[in-house]
């Protein structure tokens, strides 16, 4: 199963509960609430079925309930290149 | 916890730059009637990011509306750094396009290298050190990154025989001082540059690999601008000295070889006198990893010119004509202070809002010396 992780490219900041993101040229996206939960979580990695096990743990709800939010979100991540796949 | 807002507010903004270093003692807890005059100093220090980890710590201890300021605070910079870095990153491409090989000095290098997370150590621009080969071809590649110089230099060819840095800014206000050496003035002359340039390592950033000063010249660089950059000294850059020096390996025996040979006894030992005062006397990094070095007299005069009341343009312009070795050297430097080009004179005259004047910038040094009599 191929493992997630933030791409060495993406520029970013934790602040407080949120993570300030990079895009291209000098603006910057921010990710507040579950979005930065996942961020932060994928910070040494992660396959998708362990993200949202740790993710539905932390919250104290089914994976099931959450797995499709999550997929989502990660994609959205993979297409703006700040998460990519690596091989296990 | 306990109340400590008595405290001059100096102290309290020392306190909070000595977070994680000096040994814990009460949390600080910062009245709502004295957090205003703190939050100036915490920005004017740039200390948000040591304050905001101190916050999460319960080692600072504000009221819920100042916290929000100081995250407030905290997120500007933060969002002033990610754009130096990703300025950085297009920087590092550009130069590459045409050789020129660059040294990150400073901020980002300092943040990623030697602090715990990087928001610990906010940033507004860059420093970039390039040989003085490649300093016209840096100059060229900023341009056509957008950015135009503060200032031109005094006359032509000044730069790369006698200059520190120029600065540069771009239509967002972000500057990159662009280095060939670390000071202004004689300590600066006396830097051997092709060994400070050669004195590197690497660091990874936005996906790339850069290079910054290996661990003892980025110790002898913090310590270079905690004394010689400011008068009294800022708070960061001397947290910058006890943070390289309690977390990064230094091998004191180069610090010693490296200040003998660049004549940074004085400097070094005046950042680490000053910086233990910040942090405690109790860090035995700090005279651990400065070994057997030893300051001259000629340095200790030197230093006298930037961390004393004396601390004036002239001074420093007196002491480098000390450094600068030939006398037909000695003469092109005065020639380039005192009768600079008619662009520069311009340029530097509309920084202080005068009209340009050859005659006011000759009595500079006559005022300078007449003073030194009074």
């Amino acid at each position: 199963m191929p493992m997630l992780r933030r791409s060495p490219r993406a520029l970013f900041r934790v602040v407080g509960d949120d993570v300030y993101v990079t895009a291209q040229g000098r603006s910057f996206d921010v990710l507040s609430g579950s979005a930065a939960a996942i961020w932060v979580a994928l910070e040494n990695g992660s396959s998708l079925t362990e993200l949202v096990r740790t993710l539905a743990g932390d919250h104290r709800v089914r994976p099931e309930a959450i797995e499709s939010e999550v997929r989502s979100f990660v994609s959205e991540l993979q297409r703006r290149a700040w998460v990519e796949e690596v091989g296990r | 916890v306990s109340t400590t807002t008595r405290l001059p507010i100096l102290s309290m903004a020392r306190e909070i730059a000595s977070f994680g270093v000096e040994d814990a003692g009460e949390a600080l807890v910062v009245d709502d009637d004295r957090w205003s005059s703190l939050l100036q100093v915490l920005t004017t220090q740039r200390l948000s990011g040591l304050a905001v980890a101190a916050l999460r710590d319960g080692r600072l201890v504000l009221s819920s509306a100042a916290e929000a300021e100081l995250m407030g605070l905290h997120r500007g910079l933060m969002i002033r750094s990610l754009a130096c870095e990703r300025t950085l990153i297009d920087l590092a491409e550009s130069f590459e396009n045409i050789d020129v090989a660059f040294v990150v000095l400073k901020g980002p290098a300092v943040a990623h290298t030697a602090y715990p997370d990087p928001s610990w150590r906010p940033f507004g621009d860059l420093d970039v050190l390039v040989q003085t080969t490649d300093w016209e071809r840096a100059l060229a590649a900023l341009a056509g990154l957008g950015f135009r110089r503060d200032l031109p230099e005094p006359r032509r060819g000044f730069d790369v025989r006698f200059g520190k840095a120029a600065t540069h800014t771009d239509a967002d206000g972000l500057q990159v001082d662009l280095h060939r050496t670390l000071a202004l003035g004689p300590f600066g002359a006396w830097i051997d540059r092709a060994g400070l340039f050669a004195a590197d390592a690497e660091f990874h950033l936005g996906g790339r690999s850069l290079r910054r000063l290996d661990d003892e010249a980025m110790f002898v660089h913090a310590c270079v601008h905690a004394s010689l950059g400011w008068s009294p000294p800022l708070l960061l850059p001397m947290r910058d000295v006890a943070q390289i020096a309690s977390t990064l390996r230094i091998d004191p025996s180069i610090v010693s070889t490296r200040a003998r040979s660049w004549r940074l006894g004085a400097v070094i030992e005046h950042a680490v006198r000053v910086t233990a005062d910040l942090v405690g006397q109790t860090v035995p990094e700090l005279s651990g990893v400065i070994g057997d070095v030893r300051s001259s007299q000629t340095e200790r005069r030197a230093l006298r010119a930037y961390t004393s009341g004396r601390r004036r343009r002239v001074g420093m312009a007196v002491s480098m004509l000390r450094a600068i070795p030939s006398l037909r050297s000695k003469a092109a430097y005065l020639r380039d202070l005192l009768l600079p080009s008619r662009e520069f004179l311009a340029a530097r005259s509309s920084h202080s809002g005068q009209h340009p004047s050859y005659a006011r910038r000759l009595a500079v040094p006559f005022h300078w010396v007449a003073g030194r009599w009074r």
